[in-house]
């Protein structure tokens, strides 16, 4: 039996959490919030069993973040958020100092970003990333590493700059443009 | 950049973010969950379908016989079709629990535990659910607001049907015999050497309490043992159709419309005046060897029915229709051939005859206007319209 005020008080005390951490995985604000809406509406369809979960956010989270590296739905979300919004206004709410470590994350790998992601956004521990993700928590103890390393020059390049920390045209976590053409 | 410093930026630029996001209500959000749940429920009654008509088990297809007696309503004079009504169904865990008719889910809870197999009913006017659940080595009727409250105990008996007027209830008073409801102990309770006779319809005026009871016929009384396993009242609330037959295998099974003013006995015994009458002959492939096992009125007097071939032992059932026909057995329309291997029963219509359901086996079936069902949900050992 799903019950509407317990997911109500789940949705609206984790939401926008949600949307924070898959923006930092996916490099994009309208594609974080149309996956994460598409996530938790998978959510409430089967809510008796994800209330369940020991950590329906996490399971949120997860559906969330697939949805996003689905390549069709990806192509055909950006269709739809630009009927809908126009150019997305990416960088709204946003300080410039996390916009640089944003355009930095896109810069590495996917898997080295999620897992830099869940470890110091989320916060979870390598050995919960790996229950998370289904990888051996030495293989995400190297993603941590390397995925650090790979950061740095991003990051200390962009700081040295001292320029603008709004980044151009940059990449997503398939290769493709993303909208921040504004 | 230190691990630390790197996770305390991330926190900090993801907490201003946060703060500047604002997500659509969560109703919103529920609603598209909820579109979602409506499109993968149609989805899977047409992989039913599918698998339906290229399975081994028996196909799901309907068609009708010319010269329908309902004729299309078209133009300016068209009526909207009836709205689905909503469910009332007993899960196979013994909950009591009011059924969305479109998701097939649960939407309250008006029994949590007990209530038994093939016996909810409906009041008129939806307010009222009437259903049996186990006492001791019965069965006792209970009835329950639609809108939830305490159950109230009405009498022992199970199988209740509301007459449709609202003002008598017909059930099945006979010995406990087991089954897949019968919870603990069902050896201590069966009655050895029971006969017909121990097996009686009961009609019973809700207001005064006067019961009326009928039993087998004395020919039939003295025979094999006959449950009742359904009933349902005509539209002018005059008969009541009975389907009963033996629990051990498939002979004898009877449909008999009883007239509950006249008649004495439910189960026919030939000629004797005052018994009840064997519902028509059955058309078919092999309408000797044929039997109804079970059979509803619907609000313009015809009848639906599920009909089996062939009777005899040993038990080897090779069709199981789902036909609408009238009293003299003559098919109206098929609306389903059933598994083989399954029971089909709960067989119901709303009030205005367009939508159908029953079970087969534990899967609730609804059919629109008679066309190809669809599996609604699984796990559900009766149901009924709201």
């Amino acid at each position: 039996m799903r019950d509407p005020g317990n997911f109500d008080a789940f949705y609206s005390g984790s939401v926008r959490r949600v949307i924070g951490q898959l923006y930092a995985l996916t490099g994009s604000r309208a594609e974080a919030e149309d996956c994460v809406q598409e996530a938790y509406a998978r959510a409430w369809q089967r809510w008796d069993k994800v209330s369940d979960y020991g950590d329906p956010e996490a399971w949120v989270r997860t559906v969330a973040y697939r949805i996003s590296i689905s390549t069709w739905r990806k192509a055909a979300n950006m269709r739809a958020a630009h009927r809908r919004h126009g150019v997305p206004d990416e960088l709204r709410g946003m300080s410039p100092d996390y916009v640089a470590i944003i355009a930095a994350l896109r810069k590495i790998s996917a898997r080295q970003r999620q897992a830099i992601v869940l470890h110091h956004l989320v916060g979870l521990s390598v050995e919960e990333i790996a229950s998370e993700i289904g990888a051996p928590t030495g293989t995400v103890k190297a993603r941590l590493a390397r995925g650090r390393q790979a950061l740095a020059p991003h990051l200390t390049e962009t700081d040295r700059a001292g320029t603008s920390l709004v980044p151009g045209p940059v990449t997503g976590i398939s290769g493709r443009e993303v909208s921040c053409e504004a | 950049m230190k691990p630390d410093e790197l996770a305390d930026r991330l926190q900090a630029g993801s907490a201003a973010l946060v703060a500047a996001i604002s997500p659509p209500a969560p109703d919103a959000i529920r609603t598209r969950g909820d579109r979602r749940r409506r499109r993968k429920a149609v989805m899977s009654a047409l992989l039913a379908l599918a698998i339906g008509a290229g399975g081994s088990g028996g196909a799901y297809v309907s068609f009708d016989v010319p010269g329908a007696r309902r004729a299309p309503v078209t133009g300016a004079a068209a009526i909207p079709p009836p709205a689905r009504p909503g469910i009332v169904a007993v899960t196979s865990k013994g909950e009591l629990v009011v059924l969305d008719s479109v998701t097939g889910e649960a939407t309250r809870i008006l029994v949590a535990s007990g209530v038994t197999a093939d016996g909810v009913a409906v009041s008129p006017g939806g307010s009222t659910v009437y259903f049996s659940v186990r006492a001791g080595c019965g069965h006792e009727i209970e009835s329950v607001p639609v809108t939830g409250g305490r159950p109230t105990a009405i009498t022992s008996g199970m199988l209740p049907a509301v007459s449709p007027d609202g003002a008598e209830l017909a059930f099945a008073r006979q010995p406990y015999r087991g089954g897949p409801d019968s919870g603990a102990g069902p050896a201590a309770c069966r009655v050895p050497g029971s006969t017909g006779a121990d097996f009686t319809v009961v009609v019973r005026d809700l207001a005064s309490g006067r019961e009326m009871a009928y039993p087998a016929s004395p020919r039939a009384a003295s025979a094999l043992p006959a449950p009742i396993s359904h009933l349902s009242w005509a539209p002018n609330g005059r008969k009541l159709l009975v389907s009963a037959g033996p629990s051990r295998d498939n002979k004898g099974w009877d449909l008999v419309e009883m007239d509950p003013a006249t008649s004495r006995y439910y189960l026919p015994s030939g000629n004797t005046a005052g018994s009840g009458v064997s519902v028509g002959d059955i058309a078919g492939p092999d309408p000797a060897d044929s039997y109804y096992r079970e059979g509803v009125f619907l609000p313009d007097g015809q009848l639906f029915v599920n009909q089996v071939c062939c009777s005899g032992e040993p038990v080897r059932d090779t069709s199981s229709l789902l036909w609408e026909i009238d009293s003299a057995g003559r098919l109206y329309r098929q609306v389903a051939i059933g598994f083989t291997n399954r029971d089909h029963s709960s067989l119901d219509a709303d009030p205005a005859g367009y939508w159908l359901l029953y079970l087969s086996g534990q899967d609730l079936f609804v059919s629109q206007d008679g066309t190809a069902p669809f599996i609604l949900t699984p796990g559900l050992i009766a149901a009924a319209w709201l």
